[in-house]
């Protein structure tokens, strides 16, 4: 008979030897089945759930119980709202898959001047398409170019194409940074920023859309200081909203800014993105883009249901020498005007009439002193 | 197993039979008297001093050879403790015992899943598992609670322990597995297996 040999680590177990032996056993016994007791405890721990490939964990669940915790007696009533909010979606969300080839044909149709552009979503999604989870992502792109080329309008429309939740972040009228990051919960007037709202839905990921980022370049508070960690991976991987003041993982976010003048955007900024300048469409060009914003207004408005689907060849040549923004205005002055015409189709008078009205309301800026 | 005369009969052969043979060979060597089983059972109820008629001497190996067998255990020899297994009382050492007492926890947490007031209960503080279920969760599966002066409770939630319990029973089927093995290499080696660890052997 052996004689019982308590270490002083089993002592520490419990005052009982007799129990501290057999908790030794236990886990002896526990982690000899490692593996195959693993993989029922992976499911199970802190009541998370697994993340399973295209899947990605947001935050930690315990970091938000500490935080709910913390001002327990000085009680937030929206903080602590976001908070369970964002317990509630669960820490573990989804991330984007690749857009449907068929959808990726449609913009290519829709915006035949954002070809660059395409094609980089066109080999991502291959890329997805091989790995694990079909997880998609795209760098953070930046695209210049002269007003009205249907910057906006293009990320609007790759937003809805990959079906991920949007936050359009207008710099241009942006004062502080807080508006990307949040405000600190001590300010009367505190809340979260752009990125954490845009990540309260069931995806770990969206898209930010950076309007006029040449706009908030200058100035002395200039509201883009957020971005320089968040636009880069092993930094967003670690991003806290200053409101929220929780570590998330904000490196699915998808960036996408637009600009007139890339000069005016620092080139430390630049250098975080990959730049596409996107030129102004050809008259052919053009002609696509004419007839997809009709099809969007279309869809969109309520004389859609009496004027026909598509516009018509003569009409849609007329509105080649516009930019793509004056486009939806016209058609919607012309839309007008052969509806004042009791007529239920554009007409190239049509057109002509909506930009000769489009001249008279802004005549030419007359210029003060010596010319 | 109860201690009685019968652990002197030749197919008694297990750690308390070599016990009570060892004892009457005792005896015998040194009164030369054949030793009377009888003695044996009464020890067991009764262990006071010169409990049986005149022979102190018998009752002396008897008491001593019960007291041996009160702190053995029956299936491997190793030191044990006196549990009751279903209102019999049983001498196992730790490592025997372990599988049993897992799985008889395990029962326990299961009919402690109402409150007094019969609802099914949200929270599992730490401190009312019992010993052995709390030293096997996995310390990542608990939820912290802070409290004052650095303290964190640990809890589990309903939610989270019907998750854990394909887990628990899991853990539970493979120390019965483990133990069946090993009584059966007990059996058949006459010994128990080397244990992993000291801690282990009692």
């Amino acid at each position: 008979m052996t004689s019982t040999n308590t270490t002083p680590k089993t002592r520490r177990l419990s005052a009982d030897r007799d129990l501290a032996a057999q908790i030794v056993m236990l886990r002896s016994t526990i982690s000899r089945h490692d593996g195959e007791l693993n993989r029922l405890l992976a499911s199970t721990c802190s009541g998370e759930e697994t993340i399973a490939p295209g899947e990605c964990r947001l935050f930690d669940m315990d970091a938000i119980d500490l935080r709910l915790a913390s001002f327990k007696n000085n009680l937030d009533r929206a903080l602590e709202g976001e908070l369970k909010k964002a317990k509630k979606l669960g820490a573990v969300r989804k991330l984007a898959t690749p857009p449907a080839a068929f959808d990726v044909e449609q913009m290519s149709r829709s915006f035949p001047h954002f070809e660059p552009v395409i094609e980089l979503v066109r080999q991502r999604a291959a890329l997805a398409e091989i790995t694990p989870g079909r997880i998609f992502t795209l760098p953070p792109i930046l695209l210049s170019g002269s007003p009205g080329v249907g910057k906006t309008a293009f990320c609007e429309a790759l937003a809805r194409c990959l079906g991920v939740p949007t936050r359009r972040v207008d710099l241009a009228t942006t004062t502080a940074g807080f508006l990307l990051s949040g405000s600190h919960s001590s300010w009367s007037s505190a809340r979260p920023g752009a990125v954490w709202s845009l990540l309260q839905s069931p995806f770990a990921c969206g898209l930010l859309l950076l309007d006029e980022l040449d706009k908030a370049c200058s100035g002395n508070y200039p509201p883009i200081g957020p971005l320089y960690g968040l636009l880069e991976r092993s930094s967003a991987t670690h991003f806290a909203d200053e409101y929220i003041e929780v570590e998330i993982d904000a490196s699915h976010v998808m960036a996408f800014a637009t600009c007139n003048d890339i000069e005016q955007v620092e080139g430390a900024l630049r250098s975080r993105f990959a730049e596409f300048e996107i030129p102004e469409p050809t008259p052919s060009q053009m002609i696509d883009i004419a007839r997809s914003v009709y099809r969007a207004r279309h869809r969109q408005s309520a004389w859609g249901s009496v004027f026909p689907d598509e516009l018509e060849s003569e009409v849609a040549e007329r509105l080649t020498v516009c930019t793509p923004r004056e486009v939806a205005g016209l058609l919607e002055a012309a839309v007008a005007h052969a509806a004042s015409k009791m007529r239920r189709q554009i007409e190239p008078a049509d057109i002509e009439y909506a930009q000769m009205a489009r001249q008279q309301r802004s005549p030419q800026q007359r210029h003060i002193g010596f010319i | 197993m109860r201690i009685t005369e019968h652990l002197l009969d030749p197919d008694a052969t297990g750690p308390w039979g070599q016990i009570a043979k060892r004892c009457a060979q005792a005896y015998r060597q040194t009164t030369g008297k054949s030793f009377d089983g009888a003695l044996l059972e009464e020890a067991s109820f009764y262990s006071g001093a010169g409990g049986h008629g005149a022979d102190l001497v018998a009752w002396g190996f008897a008491r001593k050879a019960v007291m041996r067998m009160q702190s053995t255990c029956q299936i491997c020899g190793s030191v044990g403790k006196c549990r009751l297994d279903h209102g019999r009382a049983e001498v196992r050492c730790a490592p025997c015992q372990l599988a049993k007492a897992y799985s008889w926890e395990l029962k326990l947490l299961h009919s402690t899943k109402l409150d007094v007031a019969g609802q099914p209960r949200q929270l599992w503080p730490e401190a009312d598992f019992p010993e052995l279920l709390r030293a096997s969760i996995p310390s990542d599966a608990w939820r912290k609670l802070p409290l004052a002066e650095g303290f964190v409770l640990r809890y589990l939630t309903a939610e989270d322990l019907q998750k854990l319990m394909p887990w628990l029973i899991q853990l539970a089927t493979i120390l019965v597995a483990e133990s069946r093995d090993r009584m059966k290499r007990i059996v058949l080696q006459g010994a128990p297996a080397s244990e992993e660890s000291s801690d282990e052997s009692c």
